[in-house]
């Protein structure tokens, strides 16, 4: 019974969450409301008592790689009537076009780097890659981890340049620095530990800081280089998961599969190669208290970005193929007894720079690209979604994508023009992947009676400037109804609309020649004697992804 | 509802309604003061977006659930942290041990009791003894120090007894027949003292292993025994077994670099055992034992040719004999994989063995195969004479470290033959003594 409550209560979450929030919710009353669209997502005060959310890698992997197909389209829920994702608890809109070059270099590193003296309080030694946890000079805690020594820069690099691309997307992030320093300038707390690879924990002694000093490599004078993180602030509640929603969490109404946030996740993650993002790569934060507390959720661990698989370098299917064998290309490999080259297995990789890994642009396909194994907000994913992050990826310009990869201080500047340049590439694949996809018209607006728009394949120099073919409406707000103009082909409002027009609604469907599957259809209210966008509609070709 | 004297409708209340009208309240619940201060209170609709959703958090703010691990993953975490881990990697404890015999031996299975966490993970031990469905047994108990002096110097102490209960026998030398095929039952009683130095991170390995050896020969279990297929004294050792000592002498070399699916470079590995038969002084003689292995990747590692080269050589002095149970032999899963297990015996063999892998997933190559290989009896006669060749297709399962499982299907004019087993082709030397 109890059981039975419990699925009731989660359907009813999931149908208010269908009523409360926009984007294709066949919510009854007037389609636009007075505030919309919304930019920032309302939240209430939590409970006082919610408990950690536990996840087990392994399940996480098995589940989602042995039941893989790909879902039904289901709409994207999560964003507000122009299809954008208002701020909330998940996602900040970074304004990049007025982000200095200090602020994206600084992302969200607000507290500054390690202090010294480091304390060390507890370490690991399993695995080549070491870590340990320290206290700097302030009492701030830094979560610590080295490059592999096949590959120095690599992994504190991509740890600390792909938490500045993400702050800077949108979402939260951890502060991550890299740390040179002194070996002798940590010194171990007297109730420091350390957890053997049998798994056991002991009182860590100066022999075992020893060698897990041994195992982090050495710079040429004498120093360590490492990323240091500083722990979130708040109460940690445990990763999130990339379907279903938090049944303690009463902000939580979307099913995270359906959040155009986590949906378009995999676009930034298809340009960055983050091919770890799952489950146990996040973390939610209870932050604040009383009637403030919420929980914030986090991206961490960007150690396997880019080149890097964190301990290796990347494996080339890393980004092609799942791991758990499901594609055709793979029953190919065996059919034809290797004599098939996949073009992962053909492509040029950097060897020359150990501290970029296994990185390129070639032969990448931002539809094709796929994380380790499926994650379900990826899979669900529709072109809608990947339009609203392709729109993300292309605002960084050449300059501020150079800016955040300097900030992993590589130490042979080819490093950062490579990365540079390959990030650079595969922004633009992912612009002419899915602006192909929607009709890329933005900043929408009617001035002197004329609708203008900016096509963004256009700014971007993906296609020539096409001719396009307008469809004039009145919009019944309150029922939903349309009626067409006749014969309203051009960009001028027609005259119909404009008489009388005080609080009414307009539309435009704009199609462009050639191109007549795909359409975005504006809605306009008018407020005090000018129009104001209100909504967006975008016919999408696919309407969802194979 | 009745008719007045002028003709209008009027109500009348019937005696007795107030009784009625205060049970049918206390029926549902209500008060008529509570009912219109309810309905005075009952929110608006929402009027905007932002009311919409607040509404709807504080709705499902009214039906929290604490967080509760789904049916599915409660049962694979259960299964996975109270059978899974103790059983087959128990870290500390009773568990699993799966294989460990000798090949041919069928799959194994038995209980392992180990300690790894004891001197602060410096002391390694543990106890186990395995079964086969072939009725093969195996008990070995085994303490060492794997990583003294930063990883510098290790020790090891072991004992095992191993009981493998039809060995196969065709005859001695490269053009032994099919039809020759015989079984017997060996029995080695084994005790080792081993230290070795690490050098080089680990690209360097010396070290010396000193032991005994207790011999038993007898008829195997199945049809056709040795003992009674041969005659004893064509056959050196089928009938006296001594006891030896034997020492060996090791050096490793490691230059491969790790891959996504195959090491590259370059692996060599020497030893020298030396075996004293303290019964009959009639068996004492030394077996030099080396192995080159060399892979080459390509296809951003992707591919691999893997090259390996073994030879086994005895050396006898003042008439001495090889037994014939000690004696170098091919056809397995790990040499000639064409041909039948403990196929060809003599002094002397060589092996070379190439193979074509494939990534078909991170954890799935294949790999077509060729091994070819020869028997002879005297250090002299080194070459490829009399050799045999095999060829066929192998689907192996792996990690990035190791493959675990794996399937090879070798062809040679004796036949096909199926193998399937867990261990790498070219792995480490490994000798039941």
């Amino acid at each position: 019974m109890v059981c039975l409550q419990s699925h009731l209560r989660t359907i009813a979450s999931f149908l208010l969450a269908s009523v409360a929030l926009v984007g294709g919710a066949a919510a009854q009353g007037p389609r636009f409301l007075p505030d919309d669209p919304i930019t920032h997502i309302p939240e209430v005060p939590l409970p006082l008592q919610i408990k950690p959310q536990e996840v087990d890698d392994l399940y996480d992997f098995a589940h989602n790689s042995i039941r893989y197909k790909m879902p039904a389209p289901t709409p994207s829920l999560g964003t507000n009537t122009l299809g954008e994702v208002p701020d909330s608890s998940w996602y900040t809109n970074r304004d990049l076009r007025r982000m200095t070059r200090e602020e994206l270099q600084r992302g969200a590193r607000s507290s500054g780097g390690p202090v010294p003296p480091f304390t060390v309080v507890a370490a690991k030694t399993e695995g080549v890659s070491p870590g340990f946890r320290m206290l700097d000079g302030r009492g701030h805690t830094f979560f610590v981890k080295a490059d592999p020594p096949s590959n120095l820069e690599m992994a504190t690099a991509s740890d600390v340049v792909g938490a500045l691309f993400f702050y800077a997307i949108g979402y939260n992030t951890p502060e991550n620095y890299i740390l040179t320093a002194n070996p002798e300038k940590f010194q171990l707390s007297p109730k420091a530990s350390i957890t053997e690879p049998s798994g056991k924990k002991h009182p860590m002694r100066e022999q075992d800081w020893r060698k897990v000093l041994n195992l982090i490599p050495r710079l040429p004078n004498g120093q360590i280089r490492v990323m240091a993180s500083l722990s979130i602030h708040g109460k940690l509640m445990g990763p999130h998961l990339y379907e279903g929603v938090r049944s303690d969490d009463p902000n939580d109404l979307i099913p995270h599969q359906q959040r155009r946030d986590l949906r378009g996740l995999a676009v930034f993650a298809a340009w960055l190669n983050h091919t770890d993002a799952k489950s146990a790569n996040s973390m939610d934060a209870l932050d604040g208290s009383g009637s403030e507390a919420r929980i914030v959720h986090y991206l961490l661990d960007f150690g396997a970005l880019f080149g890097s698989d964190s301990t290796i370098a990347k494996d080339p299917r890393h980004g092609r193929e799942f791991t758990f064998p499901t594609s055709k290309a793979q029953l190919k490999q065996v059919s034809t007894f290797g004599l098939d080259f996949p073009d992962w297995e053909t492509v040029h990789y950097p060897s020359e720079l150990k501290s970029v890994g296994n990185f390129t642009a070639e032969a990448f396909d931002p539809l094709k690209w796929k994380e380790n194994y499926p994650n379900p907000a990826f899979r669900a994913m529709l072109p809608a979604d990947a339009y609203w992050a392709a729109k993300k990826v292309m605002t960084f310009t050449d300059d501020e994508i150079r800016a955040i990869v300097e900030q992993g201080q590589f130490s042979n500047p080819e490093a950062v023009d490579y990365i540079t340049k390959t990030l650079i590439a595969r922004r633009d694949a992912i612009g002419r992947a899915w602006f192909r996809r929607v009709l890329p018209v933005e900043e929408l607006r009617i001035e002197n009676d004329e609708v203008r728009f900016e096509n963004l394949a256009v700014r971007y120099r993906f296609t020539a400037a096409p001719t396009y073919r307008y469809e004039w409406f009145h919009l019944d707000n309150q029922t939903g109804a349309k009626k067409v103009i006749p014969d309203s082909f051009s960009p001028t409002v027609p005259s119909e609309l404009t008489a009388g027009a005080k609080g009414a609604y307009l539309g435009c469907t704009i199609t462009s020649e050639g191109q007549g599957d795909l359409s975005t259809t504006a809605y306009f209210h008018e407020e005090n004697g000018a129009w104001r966008l209100v909504g967006i509609d975008r016919k999408t070709n696919p309407p969802s992804l194979p | 509802m009745v008719r007045d004297n002028s003709g209008r409708r009027v109500f009348v209340i019937p005696r007795g309604f107030p009784h009625l009208l205060l049970l049918f309240i206390l029926f549902i619940g209500y008060s008529p003061g509570a009912r219109a201060q309810q309905s005075s209170e009952a929110p608006d609709p929402p009027m905007t977006r932002t009311e919409q959703i607040t509404a709807a958090e504080n709705e499902k703010a009214q039906h929290l659930v604490p967080l509760e691990l789904p049916r599915g993953e409660r049962i694979f975490l259960t299964t996975e942290q109270k059978v899974i881990d103790p059983l087959f990697i128990p870290p500390n404890g009773l568990g699993l041990m799966v294989g460990g015999l000798p090949t041919g031996g069928g799959f194994a299975l038995g209980p392992q009791y180990a300690r790894r966490d004891l001197l602060r993970d410096n002391l390694v031990t543990d106890i186990s003894a395995v079964g086969s469905t072939k009725l093969w047994w195996r008990g070995q108990t085994s303490i060492e120090t794997p990583s003294l002096f930063d990883g510098h110097l290790s020790t090891r102490l072991d004992a095992a007894y191993e009981d493998a209960a039809s060995v196969f026998f065709y005859g001695e030398g490269p053009n032994s027949s099919e039809s020759g095929k015989s079984n017997f039952r060996r029995e080695f009683t084994t005790a080792h003292g081993e230290g070795a130095v690490h050098l080089g991170g680990n690209r360097l390995t010396l070290g010396y292993r000193v032991g005994g050896l207790l011999v038993h020969i007898g008829p195997g279990r199945l049809s056709d025994p040795t003992t009674t297929v041969y005659a004893g004294d064509s056959i050196p050792g089928l009938f006296r077994q001594p006891q030896f000592i034997t020492g060996t002498g090791f050096v490793h070399l490691d230059f491969t670099k790790q891959g996504f699916s195959n090491p590259s470079g370059f692996r060599f590995q020497a030893e020298n055992t030396q075996f004293w038969d303290k019964t009959w002084h009639a068996y004492s003689f030394d077996l030099f034992d080396t192995q080159a292995e060399y892979y080459f990747t390509f296809a951003n590692g992707m591919r691999t040719l893997a090259f390996r080269a073994r030879n086994e050589t005895t050396f006898v002095q003042n008439n001495q004999q090889v037994p014939f149970y000690l004696q170098p032999t091919l056809g397995s899963p790990d040499d000639l994989r064409g041909y039948d297990r403990y196929r060809f015996y003599g002094n002397d063999s060589s092996l070379v063995s190439a193979e074509y892998r494939w990534s078909v997933a991170e954890t799935v190559e294949m790999a077509v195969f060729a091994d070819g290989g020869n028997i002879y009896q005297r250090p002299g006669l080194i070459g490829f004479r009399d050799a045999r060749g095999d060829g066929g297709i192998g689907f192996r399962f792996k990690n990035k470290e190791a493959t675990f499982m794996r399937f090879d299907l070798g062809v040679s004019p004796e036949g096909v033959h199926v193998w399937f087993v867990f261990n790498p082709i070219f792995g480490p030397l490994h000798h039941s003594f």
